[in-house]
């Protein structure tokens, strides 16, 4: 039984040439929680990702990921879901791919957990299971990227603005399913999106990132509704609202 | 949407409406079958007023644009039935010269991303007063260049001469859209149209844009017919509202009662599909499903 978080990012420095895009940045993620992170185009959202799995070099700083559970601990679902998936494959075969790649079972062994994740997700496998992904509608390819990334078994779960390409019906239902499987699996997640509403409903804290640097966290009720920096209470009077009933 | 009765006088009238939308249907023809994208649209819009079309994707919103402006892209089969008249010119049936007229005095198009719109090898001033370098009045070079000067000073370009000078790729995407919004009030057109112009958009730098097309709207009491998957935005910024799906308005009427009582259920869903950043806060949101859809 280990107490370390799930993700462990501490004053962690990134740029490229000349710029420095993240401004030693903490941030940790603990077991079965859920973080928010929120930011705007050129906040550095998308560069601390990108350091988390290991496509781009820190320059000072550390990142740790809880790693003893499965030997691929970070899984990501990104935002574009199709663009994701490998056109030529079978959706089982792609939920399959973590299994595969590291020789767990026969095939039929992974095309049946596949399954089982498949219908997991809310995609009928008998019906989902043999198609490819160009003839799935955006928010069904997001689900199979769900299930890929719920294969490996991850200790941290990376959404890169996961829901921001899909229609607000079909967000609804898969920021539902992100809150279902958080509530029966404990999953831990680091979500990162551009929109704070979609915050609110999927994680407890956030961290509010603006020019490289952490202006705000707390937990997100709080933040939401009594903002402290200038920064986060401009994000918070952007946003249009709907009148209330 | 002011219901204003169909009317055939072309006579100036400043309560005339200036896009008026009868029984409008567009059916894609592709080798032996035919789908309807738009069905049975009817709407007007008067002057200084603002309506939002909202809808999913798919919903028939965009092809509604082209269909009212009698603009399809090449090589698509489509065939409109019903009347669009801008300024009473019906653009399904007006002749090519005439409907480019009238696309090019009274209509100003903001687009979702101007940087497909714009010219990657022209210089941003130089193409921003393209539109004034046809037409009837040829205006000199120099007078073309102070238009533009002026026209980006008034969208909030701080150094508007050194920033006429650059090429479209070197804007961010805020100013490229300020640049879209120049450019489509440069002519003080009757009618704007903004097919999703700020989807691309930062909140923050969504609501400057959003500002800016209101003030260019109250300087010039242009009408605007907003195109838009976010509900709230429309909330906001439009007096009417029509919802589409697959093709169809499902519901129209003034935004505040439409999205506060609605009637129909997939307005509801929609509404209640939204995450909120105020009231209580939701665990679960509800999903538009088709049993709620009747």
């Amino acid at each position: 039984m280990t107490t370390a978080p799930a993700l462990d990012v501490r004053d962690l420095t990134v740029g490229y040439g000349e710029r420095t895009v993240l401004h030693g940045v903490s941030l940790a993620v603990p077991r079965g929680g859920c973080v928010g992170l929120v930011g705007e185009s050129g906040s550095g959202k998308s560069t601390l990702v990108r350091t988390v799995i290991g496509l781009q070099r820190q320059r000072s700083g550390t990142v740790t990921v809880a790693d003893d559970g499965p030997p691929n601990p970070v899984q990501m679902v990104f935002q574009d879901p199709i663009s994701s998936l490998n056109p030529h494959r079978r959706v089982l075969d792609i939920v399959a791919e973590p299994d595969t790649i590291r020789g767990v079972g026969t095939r039929s062994d992974r095309r049946e957990a596949a399954s089982e994740l498949l219908a997991r997700v809310g995609l009928d496998p008998h019906r989902y299971g043999d198609a490819k992904p160009g003839k799935l509608s955006g928010g069904q390819a997001q689900r199979v990227a769900i299930a890929r990334a719920l294969m490996a078994k991850p200790s941290l779960l990376l959404c890169d603005e996961p829901v921001s390409s899909l229609d607000v019906s079909v967000q609804a239902r898969v920021l539902n399913l992100f809150a279902e499987l958080r509530e029966e699996t404990g999953l831990s997640m680091l979500f990162v999106t551009h929109d704070l509403a979609v915050v609110r409903m999927i994680s407890d804290d956030v961290c509010v990132l603006n020019e490289g640097r952490i202006v705000e966290r707390g937990p997100t009720e709080q933040v939401v509704t009594h903002p402290s920096h200038p920064y986060t209470r401009e994000l918070l009077a952007a946003a249009p609202r709907l009148p209330r009933a | 949407m002011t219901a204003f009765p169909a009317t055939e006088s072309t006579a100036p009238d400043l309560s005339a409406p200036i896009l008026s939308v009868r029984e409008l249907t567009t059916t894609i023809h592709t080798r032996g079958d035919a789908r309807a994208v738009v069905e049975n649209v009817s709407f007007d819009l008067v002057r200084g007023r603002s309506l939002a079309v909202v809808g999913e994707s798919g919903a028939g919103k965009s092809m509604l644009i082209r269909s009212l402006l009698g603009v399809h892209a090449p090589g698509v089969d489509a065939r409109v039935r019903g009347s669009a008249r801008v300024m009473g010119v019906d653009m399904a049936t007006a002749d090519a010269f005439e409907r480019r007229r009238v696309l090019r005095e009274s209509i100003g198009m903001i687009h979702q991303d101007p940087l497909r719109s714009l010219n990657p090898t022209y210089r941003v001033g130089t193409q921003l007063t393209e539109s004034r370098a046809f037409g009837n009045q040829r205006p000199s070079r120099r007078s073309l260049h102070r238009r533009a000067i002026e026209a980006m000073a008034a969208v909030g370009f701080r150094d508007p001469v050194r920033e006429a000078r650059l090429l479209p790729h070197e804007l961010s995407g805020g100013q490229r859209q300020r640049i879209g919004i120049a450019a489509a009030t440069l002519n003080e057109p009757a009618l704007l149209i903004g097919d999703e112009p700020t989807t691309a958009l930062d909140v923050t730098v969504q609501k400057r844009v959003l500002d800016l097309i209101d003030e260019m709207r109250e300087r010039t009491g242009a009408a605007l017919l907003l195109v838009t998957h976010d509900l709230a935005v429309a909330a906001e910024r439009c007096d009417d509202l029509i919802v589409m799906r697959a093709g169809s308005v499902v519901e129209a009427g003034p935004t505040l009662q439409l999205l506060t009582a609605p009637e129909h259920p997939y307005t509801r869903a929609l509404i209640d599909a939204i995450p909120r950043l105020d009231g209580p806060r939701t665990r679960r949101l509800c999903t538009p499903t088709e049993g709620n859809l009747s």
